[in-house]
């Protein structure tokens, strides 16, 4: 009854699914609870997705983790939000070179590869972001001052939350939650 | 719109999400391109139709507020940089914020659809007829499972902070920012762990990835009316190309 | 039938064996109880029997297990699964869709059946199980006891020889209990092999030819059930009752009582309350009701009679419509009654943040001397002292449920209310919680207990309030 193994184990897909899910409903409510639009609200929604982010590579140690969260994320949000339906090619690749320099520096047990591919990921995703942004605005570029802005606040959420996710991570794992 | 699970039944709603995924993939990278009012007006005409007939007026009078609030922000940002830096406002003309406007407001009416006719089942069933690997469908049909069981988790776990008086605000925040971050996260997380380790525990008693064909029973099939959407769109598209390429002409 | 031979299995990173040296052998049609105190080994077994265990939990096994003739090792747990099928505690968290029915034609589904085949395999076994006007319902408002059916009718539907059942009893009420008994006993009569893990011994007797009771991961004894009986086999492994009082009339009912009545005129005095829910049907309807303080109180119904929701209005989480609280003499309101409460819900997952249990009782509260003081006091009246600095989420079951006890406790609340505390817990664990609320009872608090565990109620609780069978919609 050899059947080939699959690459993807079911538990493993199932945290990306959880954690995707995870990461959706709190970013909405720190959101809705914060009232949106300003800083600190930015700062902790984008550190607290980062730093779930972080938990779940720390849990699935396989290549492609950060591009399948990335996928299922971009598809989650388009249906969902009716967002982000431009960035996502851009979001896979860079999800895709993260997976790829974790790997390379490595792998998912390092946390330093970790910190490298999961910190290239976000801030190409960003660029990226302003580089569409710019696409669009292009006529007008004064425009993009309050994107920049925006993105800038939520970048320094994002790094802070790599930072916490280690360190959430760790405590998890010293306290037997973790698997692996 | 988000969580939302009713799907109404009305001409664009019986349009498959592929369908709009793939139009709105095709706009997305289109629109960047155009540049002239008049191609413009057209797609931002025709997408505000194909907004029109989710017959959401309130929804889409909200999301054009959002857009304004958006912009006006923005402007006043380009308007303070401009300041600051040469010593005056920016000096553009009218045209120049009208292009962004019209690309966002396209966009906006396209992603509107999605987001307010589809439901993840049905995205899920789209993605079986595609059959697509089960490691893109699995993780989505756990995200059905799990988001409303999470928004009761969120809902538990606030009540159990205001049991113990604690409560996380503005202020919480910005006085203890550690606390805080550790009593948003941690419960969340040991709550995710915990859900992940028992469902895929029943996936892999019920066999469920190991299964080839798990798409047969409610798979979904192109229907004539996203052929009328996909002739529909072609047709507007050459017209918008064709009012771009006659004034570059 | 199962055969296991000089089975022994530790879990990773650890260097204590969970199960050591396991002989057993169950026949076809046999049902086999599985029980002992928390951390025996008792779950671990039930994971060997289907394959959950070495094939996703990691570990070193030696030793064979045989299931229908074939070992473990050689096939996926999904195949395993088709003989040997499983039901755990919660089975709300193995639901992969959101509809009953759904839920139950995914096997099929997955089996590759076809779709009109399908809907009549569902069609009967939800008859079978009496799941026919939830079958379009939304798995979040089935009751605890119909979520345990669903699951037992999915089970069915995958036609198993073998049923492995994980504490099943541990959320359901009396009825549901008994219910899930005849469902067994049933089973037994069509000729399959039931195993029952569980602390949980009084609704067993009609079904159960085996049991095994299993010590530091060791078959300590086994016998009919007879030997349940035995006061030394009770005490020695700290066992559950056989049985229980299924009626709680020797509850004095406490609305019969004198207003501040019983302990030095401290009580807990509700007027005339009234409540619905948004879009809901009225939960209560001028509901008056009197609870001296120095006592503890069950409150008892069915699911869905509203007895979270009378807690949640108790302790001001939950507005009331209409109505007065009055607490010691003084009414009471919203944000006064909060402080003055304290509420330990079921899920203890929900209410641990912290990274020691230390810190988790101190959270939140003033850094003073005088407030450590009292949470070392507090620690060491729970026995939690020799875990101060452990994380809160490495403790076991019963430690965290004193855990979360004891955070309540340190806002000294005059009202105390606990939702379900015992669920999952062994006699030893249950009779820890019992002694710990009968002294915060004398101490002058008003307690009031939410539960199905009926061992918990005859022990511990003075008096009931019984909440009517008023629809709860959320």
């Amino acid at each position: 009854m050899n059947k080939k193994k699959k690459y993807w184990e079911s538990w493993e897909i199932v945290s990306i699914g959880t954690f995707a899910a995870l990461i959706r409903i709190s970013s909405f409510l720190v959101s809705i609870t914060g009232g949106g639009m300003n800083p600190v609200a930015m700062i902790l929604k984008n550190l607290i997705a980062t730093s779930l982010l972080v938990i779940l590579l720390y849990r699935v140690r396989k290549y492609g983790v950060l591009s399948l969260y990335v996928l299922i994320n971009s598809i989650m949000t388009m249906v969902m939000m009716g967002r982000g339906m431009m960035i996502a090619p851009m979001a896979l690749l860079a999800g895709l070179i993260g997976d790829w320099l974790i790997v390379l520096l490595g792998g998912y047990r390092n946390t330093a590869a970790v910190l490298i591919g999961l910190g290239f990921y976000e801030t190409a995703y960003r660029i990226a972001s302003l580089g569409l942004g710019f696409l669009f605005m292009r006529e007008n570029i004064n425009l993009l001052y309050f994107a920049v802005i925006t993105v800038s606040i939520g970048y320094t959420g994002c790094i802070a939350g790599i930072f916490t996710g280690m360190y959430f991570s760790k405590e998890l794992k010293h306290a037997g939650i973790i698997r692996l | 719109m988000i969580f939302q699970n009713t799907q109404g039944d009305g001409f664009i709603h019986r349009v498959n999400v592929l369908t709009k995924i793939i139009l709105s993939l095709i706009l997305s990278v289109l629109i960047v391109f155009l540049h002239q009012k008049e191609s413009l007006y057209i797609f931002f005409a025709a997408s505000f139709i194909y907004a029109g007939m989710l017959k959401k007026f309130k929804a889409m009078f909200v999301y054009y507020l959002m857009i304004l609030v958006m912009f006006s922000i923005s402007l006043f940002f380009s308007f303070l940089m401009g300041k600051i830096m040469s010593g005056h406002g920016a000096g553009n003309n009218d045209f120049s914020m009208l292009v962004p406007f019209l690309r966002v407001s396209v966009m906006s009416n396209i992603t509107m659809v999605i987001a307010f006719s589809t439901t993840m089942d049905s995205l899920i069933n789209s993605l079986k007829y595609l059959r697509l690997p089960s490691f893109i469908y699995f993780p989505l049909i756990v995200i059905i499972r799990f988001i409303p069981s999470f928004i009761n988790d969120v809902k538990h776990i606030r009540e159990s902070l205001k049991v113990r008086n604690i409560s996380i605000n503005f202020l919480t925040i910005i006085i203890h920012p550690f606390l805080s971050v550790r009593l948003l996260i941690v419960p969340a997380v040991i709550r995710a762990l915990r859900s992940s380790d028992e469902l895929s525990i029943a996936a892999d008693i019920k066999g469920i990835l190991e299964s080839a064909d798990t798409g047969r029973y409610a798979a979904v099939k192109p229907k004539r009316e996203d052929f009328v959407v996909g002739v529909t769109a072609v047709l507007i598209i050459a017209a918008g190309l064709f009012a771009e390429r006659g004034i570059l002409s | 039938m199962i055969e296991i031979k000089n089975l022994s299995y530790s879990y990773p990173f650890s260097d204590t064996k969970a199960l050591e040296d396991i002989n057993l052998e169950i026949k076809k049609g046999e049902a086999v109880l599985i029980t002992g105190p928390s951390g025996c080994g008792k779950s671990t077994l039930s994971r060997v029997l289907n394959g959950l265990i070495p094939h996703y939990y990691l570990g070193d096994l030696e030793g064979s297990v045989r299931v229908n003739n074939i070992d473990n090792s050689e096939r996926q747990v999904c195949e395993i699964a088709k003989d040997a099928g499983s039901l755990f505690q919660d089975p709300e968290q193995q639901f992969f869709t959101l509809k009953v029915r759904s839920e139950l034609s995914l096997i099929n589904e997955i089996r590759g059946d076809e779709p009109d085949d399908i809907k009549a395999k569902v069609e009967a076994v939800s008859e079978k199980y009496e799941l026919d006007k939830v079958l379009d319902s939304s798995i979040f408002t089935l009751s605890e006891g119909e979520k345990q059916k669903t699951a037992l009718a999915s089970l069915s539907l995958s036609g198993n020889s073998i049923v492995v059942l994980d504490e099943p009893t541990a959320n359901l009420d009396y009825e549901s209990t008994e219910m899930l008994a005849s469902h067994l006993a049933d089973l037994k009569k069509e000729g399959k092999t039931i195993i029952v893990v569980d602390h949980r011994l009084y609704w067993l007797s009609s079904f159960i030819d085996t049991v095994y009771i299993m010590e530091n991961g060791q078959i300590a004894e086994k016998g009919d059930f007879s030997i349940l009986e035995s006061d030394r086999i009770v005490g020695k492994y700290g066992l559950r009752q056989l049985s229980v009082k299924k009626e709680f009339g020797f509850l004095e009912e406490v609305s019969s009582l004198e207003y501040f009545g019983a302990v030095s005129g401290k009580s807990l005095a509700v007027d005339n309350l009234n409540f619905k829910y948004k879009k809901g049907k009225s939960v209560f309807h001028d509901y008056s009701v009197r609870i001296p303080s120095g006592s503890v109180c069950a409150v008892v119904g069915k699911n869905g009679a509203g007895k979270t929701t009378f807690a949640k209005l108790l302790t001001g989480l939950l507005k009331m419509k209409d109505g007065e609280i009055v607490l010691n003499g003084k009414a009471e309101k919203g944000k006064e009654l909060l402080k003055k409460s304290g509420v330990v819900f079921q899920n203890t997952d929900h209410q641990l943040y912290m990274k020691t249990v230390f810190e988790e009782l101190t959270a939140g509260r003033k850094k003073t001397t005088e407030e450590k003081n009292k949470a070392e006091m507090i620690l060491d009246e729970l026995g939690l002292t020799d875990f101060k600095e452990r994380h809160p989420q490495s403790l076991s079951g019963g430690q965290k449920q004193r855990l979360v006890i004891a955070c309540s406790l340190m806002k000294d609340p005059d009202i105390l209310i606990l939702d379900e505390p015992t669920s999952g817990l062994d006699g030893k664990n249950l009779s820890i919680i019992k002694n710990i609320l009968k002294k915060e009872a004398r101490k002058g608090r008003i307690i009031l207990i939410i539960t199905h565990d009926y061992e918990l109620i005859q022990d511990t609780c003075d008096y009931k309030i019984e909440i009517g069978d008023r629809e709860e919609t959320t």
